[in-house]
Order: C-alpha cells, then sequence, then structure tokens
C-alpha cells in the first residue's frame, strides 16, 4: 500500500510537471504586431513564478486582451491587447488588487 | 484479555493524538498572503512519520504515511476557503503483534482571511488568520468523534529574495460532538526563513532552501471528563527542506529533525520525519 501510495504520487508529480513545462509559449517575450498594442505596468507584490498565473489569469479575463505576462523579478506587466480594445488603466489596476498585488504606474 | 482492550485504547487515542493535530503545514512560505481572486491552489503531499518508544503498555514502533490532498480557493481577494482530505497508512509494532490501519481522516473545511496586506516595490507583509472545522467524518480509528475548531495566524515578510513566516495555530479537539468524543488542544507555532534563487527565461523558475522551526504542544486527551496519562507532549523540530517553483507548480521537500521532546506518561518519542509534496495553482 505504502509503496503504491508513493509510486501514485510521483506519477502525479511527474504529470503535472510535464504539463506545466509544456506551456512553453509563456516564456516567449511579447512583441506588437499589426493591430495589437502592448501596455506595460509596474506591479508590486509578486514573489515568485506562482504569483504570474494570478495576475494573468484576471488579466487575460478582460475583453480584448490577448494575453499577459508578469514578471516578479522585474515588478512588470505587460499586456498585449487588441488595438480596439476599451480597456482603461483603471480595469488593469482593478485587476492587479484582486490578485491581492499593488498596481504602480503605467511605463508604457 | 484485560490487557489486550487497554493496548487497544491505547493505540485508537494515539492515532488520534498524532492525526487530529495535522494541518496543511509543510513548508510554510507565504500562509500570510491570500491568493488572487478565482485562483485554485490543489496541493497534496506524502508525509512520513515514524515514532519510537520501547513501552509495555504503548506501541513500540509506528511508521506511518499521510497523503493530504487540500483544494483551496480565492472567493475572494481577502478570502480563501480550503477544503482538505487525509488518507493514512500505518503500521504499529505493539507487544501483541503488528497491526495495520489505513483509511481516510477527518474531512477539515477553512477560510483565510487578509487581515492586513502591504506591498511595495522591495518588501511585502502579510497577516492572515485562520479558521476551520474538523468534522468528523474519518475512519474509526482516525477520528476523535467530535467537531475540531482550528484556529490561527499566518504573517509573511518578504523581502528581495528572502522570505520568511510565523504561524500560529491552536486546535481544540472535541469542542463540539457526541459523550464519547476526544477532546484536548493542540498549540503550534512554525517560523521558517527562506532564500530564492531565479533561474530561467522570465524568471519562470526559482529554487528556494528554507529551514523552519516548529514548536508543537498537545494537552492531555479527555474522553467523558476521564484523562489520558499517556497522552500531551510538546516538540520542536529543525526542518531544513527545498522547494521549486515552475511556473505555476511547486514541488517541496522537507526533513522533520525533533531537537527537543517531552512525552507525558508512556508514549512513543518522535524520529526523523519528512514530506515530499506538490502544489498546482490554476
Amino acid at each position: 500500500m505504502k509503496y503504491r501510495i508513493v509510486w501514485l504520487s510521483m506519477i502525479l508529480a511527474m504529470a503535472v510537471l510535464v504539463i506545466s513545462c509544456s506551456g512553453s509559449g509563456k516564456n516567449i517575450s511579447l512583441t506588437e504586431e499589426a493591430g495589437t498594442e502592448l501596455r506595460t505596468y509596474e506591479i508590486f507584490g509578486m514573489d515568485c513564478p506562482g504569483c504570474h498565473g494570478g495576475i494573468e489569469k484576471l488579466i487575460n479575463k478582460l475583453s480584448g486582451v490577448i494575453t499577459s505576462q508578469a514578471n516578479w523579478e522585474k515588478n512588470r506587466l505587460v499586456i498585449k491587447l487588441n488595438e480596439d480594445n476599451s480597456i482603461s488603466d483603471e480595469d488593469v489596476f482593478k485587476a492587479i488588487k484582486d490578485a491581492n498585488f499593488t498596481p504602480g504606474k503605467r511605463i508604457k | 484479555m484485560k490487557y489486550l482492550i487497554i493496548q487497544r485504547t491505547v493505540f485508537c487515542l494515539l492515532l488520534i493524538i498524532i492525526f487530529s493535530g495535522e494541518v496543511i503545514s509543510g513548508i510554510t512560505a507565504d500562509a500570510g498572503l491570500t491568493p488572487a481572486l478565482d485562483r485554485w491552489m490543489i496541493r497534496t503531499q506524502i508525509r512520513y512519520m515514524h515514532r519510537d518508544g520501547d513501552s509495555m503498555t504503548m506501541p513500540n514502533e509506528m511508521k506511518s504515511f499521510m497523503v493530504p490532498l487540500v483544494v483551496a480557493y480565492g472567493l475572494r481577494p481577502e478570502l480563501t476557503i480550503m477544503v482538505r482530505q487525509v488518507y493514512i497508512d500505518m503500521d504499529m509494532t505493539m507487544m501483541s503483534g503488528d497491526r495495520k490501519e489505513s483509511g481516510f481522516g477527518d474531512l477539515l473545511v477553512m477560510a483565510k482571511y487578509r487581515a492586513f496586506r502591504h506591498n511595495s516595490s522591495y518588501s511585502t507583509f502579510g497577516v492572515a488568520p485562520l479558521l476551520g472545522i474538523e468534522f468528523p467524518t474519518g475512519q474509526k480509528a482516525f477520528t476523535g468523534n467530535g467537531y475540531n475548531l482550528k484556529t490561527g495566524t499566518f504573517v509573511t515578510w518578504r523581502k528581495g529574495y528572502w522570505k520568511s513566516d510565523v504561524n500560529v495555530t491552536y486546535t481544540l479537539n472535541g469542542f463540539a460532538g457526541g459523550d464519547d468524543k476526544e477532546q484536548n488542544g493542540i498549540f503550534e507555532m512554525i517560523a521558517s526563513v527562506s532564500r530564492q534563487f531565479g533561474f530561467g527565461a522570465n524568471a519562470r523558475n526559482t529554487l528556494a532552501p528554507v529551514v523552519e522551526l516548529t514548536y508543537k504542544n498537545s494537552t492531555e486527551t479527555e474522553i467523558n471528563g476521564v484523562k489520558n496519562v499517556n497522552s500531551g507532549e510538546s516538540i520542536i523540530q529543525i526542518s531544513p527542506g527545498l522547494k521549486f517553483t515552475h511556473n505555476s507548480t511547486i514541488l517541496e521537500f522537507l526533513i522533520n529533525i525533533p531537537v527537543w521532546q517531552e512525552q507525558n506518561g508512556n508514549q512513543p518519542e518522535w524520529k526523523l520525519t519528512g514530506l515530499f509534496g506538490i502544489r498546482q495553482m490554476l
């Protein structure tokens, strides 16, 4: 029984790692393309890669957002939006607060 | 026959004492910070526990594996709800022979509230109290037949790559329930320090050595007003560990080394214990 628990847990751990590592698109830097807008915000309170997902999930829910990428080491949040989006800075600040972080200034 | 009944009663009490005090603790970093709104967290561990003694009336040796599964959800930015179910597999060596027990423990439902959080460009400080109720849903060997109340406060302070946590919890076992409920109190304090090393593109990976200091005190167990003299203990453990984070996945490994312990009556001592855990945030 003990061995079964150990093995099942190992397999689970490996599966989760493989799944999470397969999201390699996350590691590509966002670039501005035709018909898109790129914004960068200061964000405080992130301390590890695990924090990225919390804010990115909330930002990606906003209508008009294509994708987003946070960086805890640089205190930055980069958002790629459709050019015709209606997202204000206040919408972004609210999402940052809902993620339990503190918004700084809009850099770009 | 009488000896066997006493031994079995002691065996059941010991299981309850051991497992009723277990929370979702593992590596305690960031416990004072509530997760984001609409964030799911699934966490499981394999915990190995070992107790050994030379008593005539109590089990000589106990080895067990616990697998807690915790599901947490950010209901609001300041409020997180959590549910925990434990599976336990245990071997005991007793004077009357070996004994095995396995099954589910009690179901724990908790809520953590963000009482205070301050984020700045160089540090973060958070305080989050916790309130939970454990329901007596577990298998006979692993339940105290009563409702257990869990309260606590978690404090987290982070500066740069350094993190520090202090978690204080008090569990009142058997605060409600039937006549045969087990009653006692468990106080636990964990202080931890860790240092992160980031690597990989966009800081998506970190490795963090952790060290924790745990103090735990359990009072004597009481059933229907009768105290069990072979219960109640205090222990201090030092726990070095390692935490690896990749995106929203966290792997953790920790060893608990008992540096001081004192048991009432005849109880086996705690030996080296440890855990391997995985956390996935969605």
